[in-house]
């Protein structure tokens, strides 16, 4: 076959039809990543305008040009909107697109999920962003400390589209987690063994795998703020055995690690954007790669460096500022790497490599006055100032935004084939440069002179006025200067130079591919041999190989290789276009709007609507799904890490449910007021789901096919546990609107009811589809090993269940 | 007390007090070692940019670049070393500063109660031997040099007490017992507001602490155990508009949940620092609390103007 007609049989393989119809099923990584990057830069605008507006009321004292009510509402959703809806999604889109071009793969493992990712994303912004019209914005600030969100003090429902918003947003989060997460372990190229990985690849990946740890604690935070708001729970409120403060440790148990997550990705397309300008390779490759992962790792030990003046005994206070500052040696590690790249190589400085001085500049600033932050008692001083503002803007727009504009410099050729005009880039970079440091070192100084953050208006003669308008103007000329940018993008999008396959004769395969690239990326897979394959000299030993590789193109294939050495395991079929993700994602949206709104009706009815698009999306289909080339025998297939993946976060919600039984039961004046649950029944219910696991596991000892009624018995058994467990609550002597304890006894046995009701659904669609045409019998045993996984990891949290709720007050009492 | 003395600066690097003084202190050299870190790693970067290359097909063997790896990675490990030593340096000084703060609490020579409420600060002193409790109200009286100790209380959501020149922050917590405590070296008044979002009017929920001598500080309190003559016409607007559900005046309501009124006069500004207490002052708020402060529970009162002179002009009185 000739390269030509491998290309059109790829490119039919692959490519998504031009109307807009098949465009809303489109799997593509590329369609999905630019779908992201588009709609984050449309909350940027958003965010940036509601930024703006405060900037201008903010710019004398006593000014008058909003009220106090939209002021907080302007404050919180400005936070919200650049943490959630644009930083993270951002990079979101950077790597969904220039993953598998980075990897030298077809696709991500998980192309699907990828759509729902996106659309969940779209979703929850339109969720919080409904609020608007209605007037409703959250008010309380992004993290929303409560008793002042509480139902008792704001009453209105601006803060349950906040909670339910912030759900709906940490399952697109999650689900994007794990398909990087399983896009790197099985779709690296044939060679491209864990040292040969390009650097930003690892910010992402390290940024979601926190993602699958971090999210739970919010997810939960705001489970329990809308349990408290809506359903008369009493976590939160310290009049019933609840408390406040749980609110705060469990958003900055999530809170922290948010940041790294939503810098460690860009601080990878530093390291990989500024060799490039440098002309040599990364100084310190594998420090680097490691600065990453433990950044990542202590940032999720120092959540309490957010509440030093919440009265933490010193012993926890000398804890978490010792770890605070600790962070300081990775990030040395980074910049300095960054520094001897520069020293070391011959810098060209174009517009891409601009923004990454800017970045390390304002990195810098951003990371000493962290280090400030970092002291417990300097903080006493520092903390909930226009201090704090202007070192988190240093580090998110610093660390996050100009790497972004940077990246969009950069790859905007690879995206386009079309370069933007260097003189504009210089023009934006200077003019965002200076506006930036104008309009956001002053706030370090009005912090220092006392103003605290979230003040709508303040008093003249305090010595903040000629600082808080030099504010002013310096983020106005810092918008200006990005709308540069975004005016260039439009042109050049069409009418810029054309860019070639490599202009900045960067190093990476992605490269290596015309611009912008073909629907299926590369017409071989790749073999390859070093970390910079396209800087490989003709004298070096061994080289990667970019066409000699295999085409895959019997059908809609990609390359599967192990974990850390790339080894090839052989072609996996990838799923085609489907506009399921997007139905689901509209019944999803169903759900919290309805829960919002309070319509318990709606809610049971677009919950079934879920379950139903659930079922259609993995309803064996004939097709090229599931074609009829032999799936290649992989020990450890991307359905399984992505089901181990989803159980390790799962397990993190869990052990965020424990956390808040015994925050509350250590912090509480009248915990437990009732006598413990008797321990008979619920003991046999114990036995009843271990037998079930045991018959599902014995029952299909030796790999054998899924057997319809092991299963159908397994099910039963699981029913009789749920059925034994309502009838369980009818005996209680409390409820959860009698007090916290209450409150957590029923949301966490509820909430592992759950899930051994989802379980009973997997279960329930095995028997359904199993040896049911056109799916192969292999494809059953991977379902029937999944859903087996899942079923033993509930029964093992209900025994962690068992022994904290029922068995431990025993013993103690 | 002047008008003039509300200008004072609320900068944390002026400190009037041992607690202050030594956050202060700690700042200064943070600040300084930050300062010098920026300029050497920007410094650095600007010479580590003279050598200029070309964007061109074709580099070194990645071969070539292994010998200046080596320099680099020690360029990385001398980084990571400074910084080590400078983290290890702030994490002892800023571990003794906690200590010391900490230790300070055993040795007050007044303590006070003082209960956050949106949006204002109630302030509870000792009473001696047993008579009322002395209840102020956005002014915390304190005598010069003493050590005093101030339990946080909130009466309904999280706020923070923060007097820059006298110390650091702390909060007041639904259900905690929180505490802080500072010195005040000289006498003067020092300024200071809620430093944790509490609600729509959390910016002006503004507090002075004011220091004078002991003697000076004896002689108010004497003063504040007064109790005001009652005025029959301005007890009939108390009981008929319902002032006396929020508000106390000793010996005659003893309403709670809002500012105790009995020497209201004796306070230089109205409604936690927004509106300046004078007769014009008193007159506007009493006419539309809601308009100059946002979400305050104080209700219009809508008395005529004669009930509204005979009240302001009594109030004027409770010194």
């Amino acid at each position: 076959m000739t390269a030509t007609s491998k290309e059109e049989r790829l490119t039919e393989l692959w490519a998504t039809p031009h109307t807009w119809y098949d465009r809303l099923g489109s799997v593509d990584h590329k369609i999905i990543g630019m779908r992201y990057l588009v709609t984050a830069l449309i909350f940027l605008v958003l965010g940036g305008i509601e930024a703006l507006v405060m900037r201008i009321q903010l710019s004398h004292a006593d000014a008058g040009v909003v009220s106090a009510e939209a002021y907080a509402q302007l404050f919180t959703m400005h936070g919200l909107t650049m943490m959630f809806l644009f930083a993270l999604p951002v990079l979101s889109g950077f790597s969904n697109y220039l993953w598998p071009l980075l990897l030298g793969a077809r696709d991500m493992a998980l192309p699907r999920i990828n759509a729902l990712s996106y659309w969940l994303f779209v979703a929850a912004g339109v969720l919080l962003y409904s609020s608007v019209p209605f007037g409703l914005a959250p008010n309380a600030g992004w993290f929303n400390y409560v008793p002042l969100a509480s139902g008792t003090f704001l009453p209105r429902s601006g803060i349950d589209f906040y909670a339910l918003s912030l759900i709906l947003l940490g399952i697109s989060t999650t689900v994007g987690a794990v398909n990087f997460v399983v896009t790197f372990v099985r779709m690296r190229a044939p060679g491209m063994t864990l040292d040969r990985v390009p650097v930003v690849i690892w910010g992402t990946l390290t940024a979601s795998v926190a993602v699958l740890f971090a999210i739970p604690a919010l997810t939960l935070d705001c489970l329990l703020l809308y349990a408290d708001r809506q359903l008369g729970t009493h976590f939160l409120d310290v009049g019933l055995g609840g408390d406040p403060m749980l609110w705060q440790q469990l958003f900055w148990i999530f809170g922290h690690p948010w940041v790294y997550i939503v810098v460690l990705p860009s601080m990878g397309m530093a390291s990989q954007i500024i060799p490039t300008f440098c002309r040599r390779p990364l100084v310190a490759y594998r420090a680097v790669v490691g600065a990453t992962i433990a950044v990542c790792a202590i940032g999720f030990i120092v959540w309490a460096h957010h509440m030093f003046a919440t009265g933490l005994p010193n012993q926890v206070m000398a804890f978490f500022s010792a770890a605070s500052l600790l962070i300081t040696i990775p990030s040395a590690v980074s910049v300095f790497a960054w520094v001897a790249t520069i020293w070391l190589g011959r810098p060209v400085v174009r517009t891409p490599f601009l923004f990454m001085l800017g970045f390390l500049f304002t990195f810098m600033i951003g990371g000493v006055s962290g280090v400030m932050t970092g002291s417990a008692p300097f903080d006493w001083q520092l903390t909930q100032t226009y201090f704090v503002v202007g070192h988190l803007h240093y580090v998110l727009i610093g660390i996050n935004l100009f790497p972004v504009v940077g990246g969009l410099y950069y790859w905007f050729p690879k995206f386009t084939g079309r370069l933007m005009r260097e003189r504009i880039g210089w023009l934006s970079f200077w003019m965002m440069f200076i506006g930036f440091n104008v309009g956001f070192f002053p706030m370090h100084i009005v912090g220092m002179l006392g103003m605290p953050r979230r003040i709508y208006t303040y008093l003249p003669g305090q010595g903040w006025d000629g600082w808080n308008l030099l504010i002013t103007v310096g983020s106005f000329l810092f918008a200006v200067g990005l709308l540069v940018t975004f005016a260039e993008m439009f042109r050049a999008r069409r009418h810029g130079a054309v860019a070639g396959a490599n202009p900045w004769q960067a190093s990476t395969l992605e490269w290596s591919v015309s611009s912008p690239p073909p629907a299926h990326n590369f017409t071989s897979i790749p073999q390859v041999a070093s970390r910079d394959p396209l800087w490989e000299h003709a004298d070096e030993p061994v080289h990667t190989r970019l066409h000699e590789g295999p085409a895959l193109d019997e059908g809609h294939q990609a390359m599967s290789t192990t974990a850390r050495s790339a080894e090839v395991i052989g072609a996996v079929s990838m799923p085609e276009r489907s506009r399921m993700p997007l139905y689901l994602s509209v019944a999803v949206l169903g759900i919290f709007e309805a829960l919002l709104w309070r319509q318990w009706l709606l809610v049971l009815i677009m919950l079934i609507a879920t379950v139903i698009a659930v079922g259609a999306w993995l309803w064996p289909r004939v097709g090229a799904d599931h074609d009829t080339s032999p799936l290649p025998d992989d020990r450890h297939p991307i359905g399984q890490w992505a089901m181990s993946l989803t159980i390790a976060t799962e397990a993190a919600l869990f052990a965020g449910l424990f956390f808040t039984w015994f925050y509350l039961k250590h912090h509480s004046a009248i915990w437990p007021v009732h006598t413990p649950p008797e321990l008979l029944m619920p003991g046999i219910n114990t036995v009843i789901l271990l037998a079930s696991s045991a018959v599902l596991h014995w029952g299909h000892r030796g790999g054998a096919q899924p057997r319809r009624g092991v299963i159908t018995l397994t099910m039963l058994l699981g029913l009789v546990f749920l059925a034994l467990q309502v009838r369980e609550y009818g005996r209680l002597s409390f409820l959860p609107t009698t007090d916290a304890y209450g409150s957590s006894f029923y949301t966490i046995t509820g909430i592992h009811g759950a899930h051994v009701l989802v379980g009973l659904l997997l279960l329930g669609y095995l028997v359904l589809t199993t040896g049911r045409t056109p799916r192969r019998a292999v494809t059953d045993r991977r379902w029937l090993s999944n859903v087996s996984l899942y079923w033993h990891f509930v029964d093992v949290i209900w025994l962690l269940v068992f022994g904290v709720l029922y068995v431990l007050p025993h013993l103690t009492s | 007390m002047h008008p003039d003395l509300l200008l004072v600066q609320q900068s944390i690097f002026s400190p009037r007090g041992e607690v202050a003084a030594v956050l202060s202190r700690l700042g200064i050299i943070l600040t300084i070692v930050a300062i010098l870190a920026v300029l050497i790693v920007t410094g650095l970067i600007a010479v580590a940019m003279r050598r200029r290359g070309v964007l061109e097909a074709g580099t070194a063997p990645l071969a070539a670049f292994r010998a200046s790896d080596h320099t680099g990675r020690r360029w990385v490990m001398i980084g990571a070393t400074v910084a080590f030593v400078i983290l290890i340096a702030t994490g002892i000084y800023s571990i003794r500063v906690i200590l010391h703060y900490s230790a300070g609490f055993d040795r007050a020579d007044l303590t006070l109660d003082v209960t956050a409420r949106q949006y204002w600060w109630e302030v509870r002193y000792p009473s001696p031997e047993g008579a009322e409790a002395i209840l102020g109200a956005n002014e915390i009286h304190v005598p010069v040099g003493r050590r005093i100790r101030i339990n946080l209380h909130s009466g309904d959501v999280i706020h923070s007490l923060w007097i820059p020149a006298l110390g650091g922050k702390t909060d007041l917590i639904p259900g905690r017992q929180l505490a802080m405590w500072f010195t005040a070296d000289t006498a003067g008044v020092y300024h200071g507001q809620c430093a944790e979002y509490c609600g729509i009017s959390h910016a002006n929920m503004l507090l002075t602490v004011i220091a004078e001598s002991p003697e000076a500080w004896q002689t108010w309190r004497m003063n504040q155990q007064l109790r005001p003559a009652p005025d029959t016409a301005v007890t009939r607007i108390f009981q008929q508009r319902g002032c006396a559900a929020c508000h106390r005046v000793a010996g005659q309501m003893d309403g709670q949940g809002g500012p105790d009124l009995t020497h209201i006069a004796s306070r230089a500004s109205l409604a936690a620092g927004v509106v300046p207490n004078s007769a014009a002052g008193l007159r506007a708020w009493l006419r539309a609390p809601q308009a100059m402060k946002p979400g305050t529970r104080m209700p219009r009162t809508g008395l005529s103007d004669g009930d509204l002179d005979r009240l302001v002009a009594y109030l004027r009185s409770l010194k």
